[in-house]
């Protein structure tokens, strides 16, 4: 069930003797694949969010790529307002 | 004689540096627990309000109104239903995952990460993160739905969803535990019962109804216990998300015990309620150990 270590200390993922690439094991793997993304998927949105403008983030609908591009302006302000280490800028 | 005296002086040396060194934790326990555990049973007997009108001995009164508020009732009825809603699929579904990613699929690394990282956030980044989502117009969901021609939905602010909401956003913050544990309990199943079942020509389905989930039955008892208990004190997200509403649909016990004793500034009854739930609390704890003896003993 575990990783096997192979002789030269390289890790394979499957037992000795079972194929790699079976259907079952496909589809186990494309079921992780999509339940990961969905778990990523807020932290996704989050960061996306944090790009867009605030005109961008606040209009209706599904925009993923925003009508006037990415902008960092919202992220930078937030380094410049926050202090992060102490006596290393200030509001 | 004179070395049995001896060895009772020993003995009471030990027991004296004993005491020595449990008593920093003692002070702390009884200071921080202890005192505000027998402050709140006292208050709990009292009419104690912020104002301090009417603060004197009021007896049980406050345990038979706390009985007869329907606000309470309720308050306890939604706080059981999210813990139903919600200990079966963090449990059912922690234990898919875990079972999935310990196939030994390649990325496990990612998979790990994945569901174990929300976890690590704060629940008031979790509540930003999600509040956002479910934002009627300009949130992720509803903009999805709408992709596909669904119609919109008010996913904090219909009585029908909210707690379906706020359940949604407690799975995706919190199963990252049980995921781990059980990831823990499956890594620690020797490989030579499979290889042993395998020889006897046990398929992968029967190795895990006949092995797997036998073994991983203690931490299963384990999450369930930890879920309940954490399911029944449920009170930040739900405060942070939905404040209880809409029309009370989601307010917790505790947020009931909170709002009762600093918004509403009776103390004395807000304890009151407090050792009601604490004596609930007690009960479900009590059911749980006597049926994991039971099973031991079986």
């Amino acid at each position: 069930m575990s990783a096997y270590t192979l002789s030269r200390g390289i890790k394979r993922t499957h037992k000795p003797g079972e194929n790699p690439w079976s259907v079952s094991r496909m589809a186990a793997l494309l079921v992780l694949a999509v339940l990961a993304a969905t778990w990523l998927v807020p932290f996704a949105w989050a960061v996306l969010t944090s790009l867009k403008s605030e005109a961008d983030a606040g209009a209706s609908g599904l925009t993923i790529k925003p009508p006037d591009g990415f902008s960092s302006t919202r992220t930078r302000r937030c380094f410049r307002r926050v202090t992060f280490l102490p006596g290393r800028g200030t509001a | 004689m004179s070395t049995a005296g001896g060895r009772l002086k020993a003995k009471r040396g030990e027991t004296l540096t004993g005491w020595a060194f449990a008593a920093p934790f003692a002070v702390l326990f009884g200071l921080f627990l202890v005192v505000p555990a027998v402050y709140g049973l006292y208050l709990s007997f009292t009419g104690e309000t912020l104002t301090g009108a009417g603060s004197g001995l009021v007896g049980l009164s406050n345990y038979a109104d706390a009985l007869r508020d329907p606000d309470m009732w309720k308050s306890l009825g939604n706080t059981l239903w999210f813990t139903l809603l919600s200990t079966v699929p963090l449990v059912v579904l922690s234990l898919a995952l875990a079972l999935l990613v310990n196939l030994g699929l390649p990325g496990r690394w990612l998979w790990r990460l994945s569901f174990f990282l929300p976890y690590l956030l704060a629940s008031t980044v979790v509540v930003m993160f999600w509040s956002w989502m479910y934002n009627p117009t300009l949130g992720l969901i509803n903009g999805v739905l709408a992709k596909f021609g669904g119609a919109p939905v008010a996913w904090l602010q219909d009585p029908k969803v909210a707690m379906l909401s706020v359940v949604i956003t407690t799975l995706w913050w919190t199963i990252g535990f049980n995921f781990l544990l059980y990831l823990a309990a499956l890594q620690n199943i020797p490989e030579q019962q499979f290889e042993a079942a395998a020889i006897d020509g046990a398929g992968k389905w029967r190795q895990l109804f006949s092995i797997v989930i036998p073994q991983l039955t203690p931490t299963t008892v384990l999450i369930l216990m930890l879920q309940i208990l954490a399911s029944l004190k449920v009170f930040d997200q739900i405060y942070m998300l939905t404040n209880g509403g809409p029309g009370g649909k989601t307010r917790s016990i505790v947020q009931y015990i909170y709002e009762s004793g600093f918004t509403g500034y009776r103390f004395g009854y807000s304890s009151a309620i407090s050792y009601l739930f604490f004596a609930l609390i007690v009960l479900v704890s009590l059911a749980q150990y006597k049926l994991i003896n039971r099973r031991n003993a079986a």
